[in-house]
């Protein structure tokens, strides 16, 4: 690659890329990200419509919060069995419908660390005007920015209990 | 609690890894280059994983993360203090009495709680490595990222729950500094067996999944992929990886390749041998190619450009890659012998 072929006008998002530079030396140049510059707002598309399609199917019983968490985070299950410290055989057991009720309130906080929610937000789902769950990691800047509110969660010293504030912006 | 912030110089670079021991060295009084120490730790890989443990097929370009620091350990004789610890509690308290010390020590996390970054970059891989560089007046940490223009605060839970994040390659804490540099390198015996082990690596391992094998098993398997996906958007998503993995996940471009090249121009010099440059030549004409590949499958993401017909496609091309690849390291380990 060619330091003058690089288009070094990216705004989004800064690389260090390597690249023959102009007086045919080899090293590193500023340069930025194509498919973060062209197609940000179709992975926004993706990931949005993925989050409606399971929380359609979250709603209707479906599937459980457990699942709806994990394919987002695009996790296998014995990735995120490592990741909560769970077996893997009660992981799938969570995984349906009819077994969910039975995982205990400290598996549910082992989920809730593996992918960085509160566990209230596995009984709740905070939609903002936009019609996007504002507690998705993926809900992002532009669209919170369109909202008339902001949802704040924090938690409390009570592992389980958790702070959800709503506010008219200003 | 007044706020400490070591004297560490940031500075960008393509890899996290190997920015993080360019940076390290650096503080500790020895200069050498990224592309050198990719070189030299033979960076240079591909592996195509096709099996339970990833939701999806998926590939990689680059040797095992910490691979690089150990054969840095191996063929210059630095050494690291290294250390994994039980609980949270002990790895912070480690970090506090290392920086208290004055040594800023480098440290894996997962990527995914890395705050100062953009939602869209952060997602679960457990082998990003940061130094810390410093506390803040509120006990928070001060991070030196090799992917963020500066120093940068970030908040004392994020970085514990990154570097103690499980799933697979778990970072446990993991920390590590310089202890010896020695004083003399024989730099041409390390550059030497840098491109050798290299050329082990992507011809020799008799593993069918690894090193050029890999890149054909890629070719020929890329076509299945509209079966594994579970819809059109799924099948995008992933097809449009291809980019991320090979642009834009710390490789400098081209899935490391442009930085290969780089070395090879500095192993010229170092090995006084000229021919090295022609090779260094080749290797970024292939860089290029492989940058036609990743915005090839970008844009047949966007498009949603996904017929059978287009990714083999994309396989026949990936098939020229390896059989460009494959002469490329059969000729470079003669010449190096």
């Amino acid at each position: 690659m060619k330091e003058k072929d690089l288009i070094s006008d990216y705004k989004v998002q800064k690389y260090i890329l390597y690249a023959e530079k102009n007086d045919g030396s080899y090293g590193t140049v500023e340069g930025g990200s194509y498919i973060i510059e062209n197609d940000l707002d179709d992975f926004w598309h993706k990931k949005n419509h993925l989050e409606k399609s399971l929380r359609e199917r979250l709603l209707k019983n479906e599937i459980t919060p457990i699942y709806y968490f994990m394919v987002l985070e695009e996790m296998t299950v014995s990735e995120l069995a490592s990741r909560a410290g769970i077996a893997k055989c009660r992981v799938k057991q969570h995984l349906k419908p009819g077994k969910f009720a039975t995982a205990r309130v400290g598996d549910l906080q082992k989920y809730a660390g593996a992918f960085n929610v509160p566990v209230a937000n596995f009984f709740q789902m905070v939609l903002t005007s936009n019609d996007q769950n504002s507690k998705y990691h993926f809900y992002h800047q532009e669209e919170a920015a369109k909202d008339r509110y902001s949802i704040a969660q924090t938690a409390t010293a009570n592992a389980v209990v958790i702070l959800t504030k709503v506010e008219e912006k200003a | 609690m007044s706020g400490t912030q070591l004297p560490f110089e940031h500075k960008m670079s393509a890899h996290c890894e190997t920015g993080t021991l360019s940076s390290q060295l650096a503080f500790h009084g020895m200069e050498l280059s990224e592309a050198l120490i990719f070189g030299i730790g033979c960076g240079i890989f591909f592996g195509y994983f096709n099996n339970k443990r990833f939701a999806f097929p998926t590939f990689i370009v680059r040797s095992k993360p910490g691979q690089i620091r150990k054969n840095l350990t191996k063929r210059l004789g630095i050494k690291f203090e290294t250390e994994t610890f039980k609980t949270p509690q002990q790895a912070q308290e480690k970090l506090d009495a290392l920086l208290a010390k004055g040594i800023p020590p480098a440290t894996q996390v997962d990527f995914f709680f890395m705050d100062y970054l953009p939602q869209y970059l952060r997602v679960h891989i457990n082998v990003h490595f940061i130094n810390v560089v410093g506390k803040s007046e509120g006990g928070d940490y001060l991070i030196s990222d090799c992917y963020y223009p500066k120093i940068v605060e970030l908040a004392k839970e994020s970085l514990q729950k990154g570097r103690f994040a499980g799933g697979s390659m778990a970072p446990e804490g993991f920390l590590f500094y310089p202890t010896f540099i020695p004083k003399e390198f024989d730099f041409e015996k390390a550059v030497r067996k840098g491109i050798k082990k290299a050329c082990f690596n992507m011809l020799k391992i008799p593993i069918p999944f690894l090193g050029i094998k890999g890149m054909r098993k890629f070719a020929n398997h890329i076509t299945e992929w509209t079966k594994l996906a579970i819809d059109a958007e799924d099948l995008s998503h992933q097809v449009s990886k291809i980019n991320i993995l090979l642009e834009d996940q710390g490789t400098g471009g081209a899935g490391f390749r442009f930085m290969y090249a780089t070395f090879l121009k500095q192993a010229a010099e170092i090995l006084k041998q000229p021919e090295l440059v022609d090779f260094s030549k080749r290797m970024m004409d292939n860089g290029d190619k492989w940058r036609e590949i990743s915005l090839m499958a970008a844009r047949m993401g966007r498009n949603r450009d996904l017929s059978v017909e287009k990714l083999r496609e994309v396989g026949a091309l990936i098939h020229e890659r390896a059989n460009v690849e494959e002469r490329f390291f059969k000729e470079l380990a003669k010449v190096v012998k």
